[in-house]
């Protein structure tokens, strides 16, 4: 008169595995769910007594306790539904499962017995494999090509005398890339900045955009993964991880890196991720992809000194009372700003009506420690109008498709000849004779004198050169690389 | 930094000669840092929103009038003023800030240093008792001040209409010379200077001009008419299109690519180079503009 069955909860977007153990013994009548269940948990009873009488089955008149252990983690939604069910009928004797103790089950049930898909499903899948059992759940189909599993697949609670276990394969999808419709191409003018953003998407490099308003900077930040190179198995994997513990269909998760811009009302626990129970904030939905904050020095300040922390360490550990979880967040963070509140400081055309102490405090909204975690800055003026109406393809830009084979051209001679991602190159290695040439190496040193760079500043300069060095497949670092460099370094807070 | 404070009435040693003159003049002064200061000399007035020309200017013309042995007047405010202060203190002349509020007041609030710096090696000085408050009406009567103290005034930038023009009329009602700097006809900075320009005010485009007015509105003052030799690297630099295209005004690479027949991406990478060679300066809404030290390098 007792069964137990293997489920499990998010935490963040991890699954932990969770036991449900039903009893049904002599006694009243009654139908008692224990285990710090939220008010999804509870609500089970209703679904699963409906489902069960549905399917002509029979709920059992005795005294049922389902428990969920550990009984003293919290517990949220419905992917226990289906487990309680089956928990029920074997329990009962109603129904035999064949290796009941080496399933992981995973559904809600409707009140006619159908099963529906949960959130967190390949955060299950990746628990099912790490503990050899096999996931029972509605649709395994839908992991196939991004995680491999042993899936028995349940669409009806009234399916369970014929289940059937099914391999789902982890084969890569379809490698087409969609782009979502945007591409560069379709961007006039403008070719200075987008070679800038071509290098930074060839190091993930984080990008700060400044110009007056009709440039164009939403334009091109939200063109940025399309130039990026694809995803790999590993990255895939991670995205769909973010994306089903946020309850998406994983249907529409492409190999294009995901591309997040909040509105600047967001607030600390929408970006950095937190509530209860933890959800995810934009930072991880943007992980391996795009964080785009248009309107930088509008979000809460908060806000974004709360970014500091995630974007040096890749990652967000949110700590709460009951319990505490990392997400990761290794974005390519693109800020963008108007030049001051009006927006036309520095414009030919139109005047700029905004006090100096205004345009420092506009400015200073940023911060300068989260400032420094910019590796380049970008000026955005605005096109003339001949670009804005060239319709000949010789004075068109190039096209999406055309810079991203730059970057994974980039990307591909930097995974052959350093150690480690540019990125995280140190000023010791970027100065090293085998990195850079002697005449490079000392217009760096007078540049740092003369541009009064600081040593982190420097080292960024260093890096954007050696990203425009591989680009250009250039084994040293030349001159010329790092007067491109140069002249996307970081000194929005240079003068007062 | 501490200085001392005075006050001075129009029987002491030390209140301005050229004030006593004037009717209007004020019957006390309040100051800080040294009354011996308030000698002959010429003062510099323009707008806070100065471009880096404006700046340059000022710089230059109180570096000169240092080296010529006179005050430099001027009013502490942001820009062309603090640039003015700064470029005698740095050329160890005497410069005097005269407030329009009490001498012991802070305004600007950022000028802290700065203000306590010309106490140490000039003076600050004021109408106003101790402690008075800003207020927008006492600027406009400290213009007089500045005006009456010296013995000329050198507009280097403004707007029209401006603040600028309160003490330049201080000034022509009082029967004080006016020198201006003129600009481009472009720049709405350098609108005032030359407007006042061709309706009479001596240009200033060069140390000989400067020492020109000096003579003419300081008479006794001896100028030695040393003429410096020019400099080769100018003549060189002004060679290069480049530099050549942004001593004009300051352009973004975009257009300057027009101008110069290159690409966009090549003119910032040739701005880069010559950025870090310390001709050219990126400002802080991404256009280039010749160095502070380069326009410098190009006043004679």
């Amino acid at each position: 008169m007792y069964c137990e069955l293997r489920t499990a909860t998010l935490s963040g977007i991890d699954a932990l595995p969770v036991d449900v153990q039903v009893h049904v013994a002599s006694g009243l009548p009654a139908f008692h769910i224990v285990g710090m269940g939220d008010v999804a948990v509870k609500e089970a009873r209703q679904r699963v007594t409906a489902a069960l009488r549905s399917c002509g089955f029979k709920l059992p008149n005795s005294c049922i306790t389902v428990n969920l252990a550990p009984a003293l983690v919290q517990k949220h939604g419905t992917g226990f539904d289906l487990a309680m069910a089956l928990g029920i009928l074997i329990a009962s004797g109603q129904a035999s499962v064949d290796r009941a103790s080496q399933l992981l089950v995973l559904g809600e049930l409707g009140l006619q017995g159908q099963v529906s898909t949960v959130a967190g499903l390949v955060s299950c899948a990746r628990l099912a494999n790490e503990q050899g059992r096999i996931l029972m759940t509605p649709h395994p189909e839908q992991l196939e090509g991004i995680i491999a599993c042993q899936t028995i697949p349940i669409e009806h609670l009234s399916e369970i005398a014929q289940l059937q276990e099914r391999p789902v394969k982890a084969v890569a999808r379809d490698e087409a890339v969609s782009s979502g419709g945007l591409d560069f191409a379709d961007v006039a003018g403008q070719s200075r900045v987008i070679r800038a953003l071509c290098v930074a998407a060839a190091g993930q490099l984080s990008v700060f955009m400044v110009g007056p308003p009709g440039t164009g900077k939403t334009m091109l930040a939200s063109r940025l993964p399309s130039i990026m190179a694809p995803l790999s198995r590993e990255e895939f994997l991670e995205v769909a991880l973010v994306a089903s513990a946020m309850g998406r269909t994983l249907d529409d998760i492409c190999a294009q890196r995901p591309f997040r811009n909040p509105h600047h009302s967001a607030s600390p626990v929408g970006i950095i991720g937190g509530g209860s129970p933890i959800k995810p904030g934009e930072i991880t939905l943007a992980h391996n992809g795009v964080l785009f904050l248009d309107e930088m020095p509008q979000f809460a300040p908060v806000t974004l000194q709360a970014l500091r922390q995630p974007l040096e360490e890749g990652c967000v550990r949110i700590v709460r009372a009951q319990e505490s979880v990392v997400l990761p967040a290794r974005v390519m963070l693109v800020g963008a700003a108007n030049p001051c509140p009006c927006g036309y400081y520095g414009d030919k055309e139109k005047r700029c009506h905004c006090a100096p102490a205004e345009i420092q405090s506009y400015q200073n909204r940023i911060g300068g420690p989260l400032m420094d975690r910019f590796d380049m800055v970008l000026y955005a003026s605005r096109p003339p109008l001949e670009e804005l109406f060239a319709t000949r393809p010789k004075q068109r830009g190039l096209s999406s498709a055309e810079l991203r084979a730059q970057v994974i051209a980039a990307r591909d001679y930097a995974q052959d000849h350093h150690e480690r991602p540019v990125k995280e190159l140190e000023r010791e290695e970027l100065c090293s004779e085998t990195m850079i040439s002697p005449a490079a190496l000392k217009l760096l040193q007078r540049s740092a004198e003369r541009l009064l760079l600081s040593p982190r500043a420097l080292v960024r300069v260093g890096r954007v050169a050696r990203i425009i060095a591989d680009m250009q497949q250039s084994e040293l670092t030349e001159e010329e690389h790092l007067i491109e460099a140069l002249s996307y370094r970081v000194s929005l807070f240079e003068r007062s | 930094m501490e200085s001392a404070s005075f006050e001075l009435e129009t029987s002491d040693e030390f209140y301005p000669r050229q004030l006593q003159d004037y009717e209007e003049a004020p019957e006390l002064l309040f100051g800080r840092g040294d009354p011996a200061c308030l000698l002959p000399g010429v003062a510099l007035i323009g707008a806070r929103n100065a471009t880096p020309y404006g700046i340059s200017a000022a710089t230059a013309i109180a570096t000169w009038a240092c080296e010529l042995g006179l005050t430099v007047y001027s009013g502490c405010a942001r820009g062309c003023d603090q640039a003015a202060h700064r470029a005698a203190l740095a050329a160890e002349g005497r410069t005097v800030a005269v407030l329009g509020c009490g001498a012991d007041v802070v305004y600007p609030a950022r000028a802290a240093g700065l203000l306590d710096r010309i106490a140490a090696q000039g003076c600050v000085l004021s109408t106003y008792d101790w402690g008075t408050p800003p207020a927008a009406y006492r600027f406009r009567e400290r213009n007089w001040l500045i005006a009456a103290l010296s013995q000329f005034v050198v507009v280097v930038e403004a707007r029209i209409p401006s603040g600028t023009f309160s003490t330049v009329e201080h000034a022509l009602s009082l029967g004080i010379g006016i020198a201006a700097v003129p600009g481009s006809i472009f720049c709405p900075g350098s609108q005032a200077p030359n407007r006042f320009i061709s309706e009479g005010a001596v240009p200033l485009t060069s140390r000989e001009d400067l020492c020109a007015a000096v003579e003419r509105f300081l008479p006794q003052v001896t100028v030695d008419l040393v003429m410096r030799p020019t400099d080769t690297a100018t003549e060189q630099g002004c060679t290069d299109e480049l530099l050549r295209a942004l001593v004009a005004q300051p352009s973004t690479p975009e257009e300057l690519s027009a101008a110069l027949g290159l690409s966009a991406r090549e003119v910032a990478l040739r701005c880069s180079r010559a950025e870090i060679e310390g001709s050219v300066e990126r400002y802080p809404d991404g256009s280039y503009g010749l160095s502070q030290s380069e326009l410098l390098l190009r006043a004679r």
